[in-house]
């Protein structure tokens, strides 16, 4: 086979490889993404018919579908409903979602998973949280008993394959504009080096 | 050879930095403590365990503490001062650093000389270039050293140092160099009576020979010896109770069916006894311990001199074997043995759901049951391996 063949068979390999592994794979695979997240609060919050919560956020990614709130069920006693209650930046409820008791460990991360809204990066959301417990005592969730800032993470999905890889090209941007430029300019420096003596070996 | 050195060195520096596990980062959480002067690193991490962000103890012998942090501190120009604050961080964040791939590229090159040093003993011992491509090719080793990233390659390495030695008929080196890798990992004891039986008729002269082997250990582990600390983080690595944990009528069956392979070993004349020996022990160890998968690479050295010199049915018979243990390793309720890897470009991969999620969810079965099977099916095609490797031998 002659040398120059080789060569562009291996530059080629080289190029699949590193396409596969940061293009491909996550554009296939990453779907779902986590987004902006509140956490570090210790306080736990009563929740019950007395007690309910107002949780405001703004997206940092397109297409809301997930929210995750940190409940506490102490002894996993309680057997009564916890509600969530998304709704856009005119207070208007767009997803509408409920989870038992028997479903919250002491304590636990609970994923409220909806039907994706067709949301873009910038907007508001309301969380609006509350339950049927009859007092407090039966279940509470992470919080600030000053602010009443709660703690809450977002997620949010492609609704296309399209989408994933515009998502995935935007998350490595970001992540390449933030490495150390000396480790980066090393590293492609030793692969150009080893892949030039290969190359002159061949 | 040099187009084949420079190959696999360019594929080892495009997967280097882009596969990582957990566990380099909680070592060399360990390790940063050699380059501040600390001495004795389980007590260390005793008395200030309120004040670190990572609380477990170090469960190895105190070489590889030695050994590691050494490496650790060479690189320290290298890695940087971003390197410690990520080495430091233990919050929600632990595993994700933009810069991540990075410090997996320069925490893995001493495990990449290693990964050179083995491929050049191997050649040197059997002057066969078949090894050397199979090597520096094949997908198990990379899988163990650079995906995993553990540093079994180190003493890995050292045992086949010391069997190089052996074949020289340099005894005080050979008994020494694994010596040193008993003081970095106790596995390679298993590996000691076999080379002290290599020989019958050298008897006398392994006896002299043998106690060099408890040398590196005894020195290394002096300081620490009478301290509860380091006993019980060395115990608690569980390596000695996984060893005897299968039991039959109340029984350990590996020391049983070691004693068979060595006795097998003694009275073999095959060129190839060592090696066969260490296949065997290999099918029965995998069967018969509920393994790590990176004390794989204790054997694997080995195991391709074998797998170069099978038939095609052997051949056939050792990539499925070994595509059975992987599909072992996957099914793990532990993401970082499957999509988690991928965590240096992109932190989302953790996230990800693993085989054992994907069965749990999608199936009535259950992941534990079936990886149980698997490791049943291993142990029983271990154990006829091993007959038939006998048989052969």
């Amino acid at each position: 086979m002659p040398k120059i063949i080789k060569i562009i068979l291996i530059i080629l390999a080289e190029l699949i490889f590193i396409t596969s592994l940061w293009v491909i794979l996550p554009t296939l695979l990453i779907i779902d993404r986590n987004g902006v997240r509140h956490l570090g609060e210790i306080d736990t919050l009563p929740l019950d018919i007395n007690h309910s919560y107002l949780q405001s956020f703004i997206t940092d990614q397109d297409n809301l579908s997930s929210i995750a709130l940190q409940l506490k069920n102490p002894e996993i006693k309680s057997t009564d409903t916890v509600y969530l209650q998304v709704a856009n930046e005119k207070h208007e409820t767009i997803r509408d979602l409920s989870v038992s008791g028997r479903n919250i460990a002491d304590p636990s991360w609970i994923n409220f998973d909806f039907i994706p809204i067709e949301s873009t990066k910038g907007d508001l959301f309301y969380l609006k949280i509350n339950a049927d417990a009859p007092k407090d005592n039966l279940l509470y969730i992470f919080g600030n008993h000053q602010n009443k800032e709660l703690n809450f993470k977002s997620s949010y999905k492609a609704l296309s394959t399209k989408e994933a890889l515009v998502n995935n090209l935007n998350n490595q941007k970001h992540r390449i504009s933030q490495m150390s430029k000396i480790h980066l300019f090393s590293y492609i420096g030793i692969v150009t080096i080893t892949s030039l003596a290969l190359f002159l070996a061949l | 050879m040099k187009k084949i050195i420079l190959l696999a060195l360019l594929v080892r520096i495009l997967i280097m930095p882009f596969f990582y596990h957990p566990d380099i980062k909680s070592q060399h959480y360990h390790f940063q403590f050699f380059s501040r002067g600390v001495f004795n690193i389980y007590n260390y991490l005793s008395v200030n365990k309120k004040d670190l962000g990572y609380k477990d103890t170090f469960n190895y012998l105190p070489l590889t503490y030695y050994t590691f942090g050494f490496t650790q501190t060479v690189s320290k120009p290298l890695l940087g001062t971003s390197f410690f604050n990520w080495l430091n961080d233990w919050g929600e964040n632990r595993n994700d650093h933009v810069d991540m791939y990075y410090y997996m590229f320069v925490l893995k090159l001493p495990y990449l000389f290693l990964d050179f040093a083995i491929a050049f003993l191997l050649f040197h011992i059997y002057k066969n270039k078949k090894l050397l491509l199979l090597w520096s090719f094949n997908p198990v080793s990379i899988y163990l050293i650079y995906v995993l990233g553990n540093f079994d390659v180190l003493p890995a390495f050292l045992t086949l140092l010391s069997f190089y030695y052996f074949k020289k008929d340099q005894l005080l080196f050979s008994y020494l160099i694994i010596g040193i890798a008993i003081a970095l990992k106790v596995y390679p004891l298993i590996f000691l009576p076999f080379i002290f039986f290599y020989n019958k008729k050298d008897f006398i002269r392994n006896l002299k020979y043998c106690f060099f082997a408890a040398l590196p250990l005894l020195i290394t582990v002096a300081p620490f010896i009478y301290q509860p600390l380091f006993i019980s983080s060395f115990l608690g690595s569980g390596l000695t109770q996984k060893i005897l944990e299968f039991k039959l009528l109340n029984i350990p069956v590996f020391p049983f069916l070691y004693l068979l392979i060595l006795a097998a070993y003694y009275y073999s004349k095959s060129k190839y006894r060592f090696e066969i020996a260490v296949t065997q022990m290999f099918f029965i160890f995998v069967g018969l311990v509920a393994f790590h998968p990176q004390w794989i690479m204790w054997f694997f050295p080995f195991l391709v001199v074998i797998f170069t010199r099978a038939s095609l049915k052997g051949k056939l018979f050792l990539i499925l074997y070994f595509l059975l243990i992987f599909s072992y390793i996957f099914l793990f309720d532990d993401n970082f043995l499957f999509w988690g890897h991928l965590t240096p470009i992109d932190s989302a991969f953790t996230d990800l759901t693993s085989p054992y999620q994907l069965f749990k969810l999608r199936t009535s079965y259950d992941p534990v049951y079936l990886q149980k099977n698997i490791h049943n099916l291993l142990m029983m095609i271990g154990i006829i391996a091993s007959i038939k490797y006998a048989k052969d031998n």
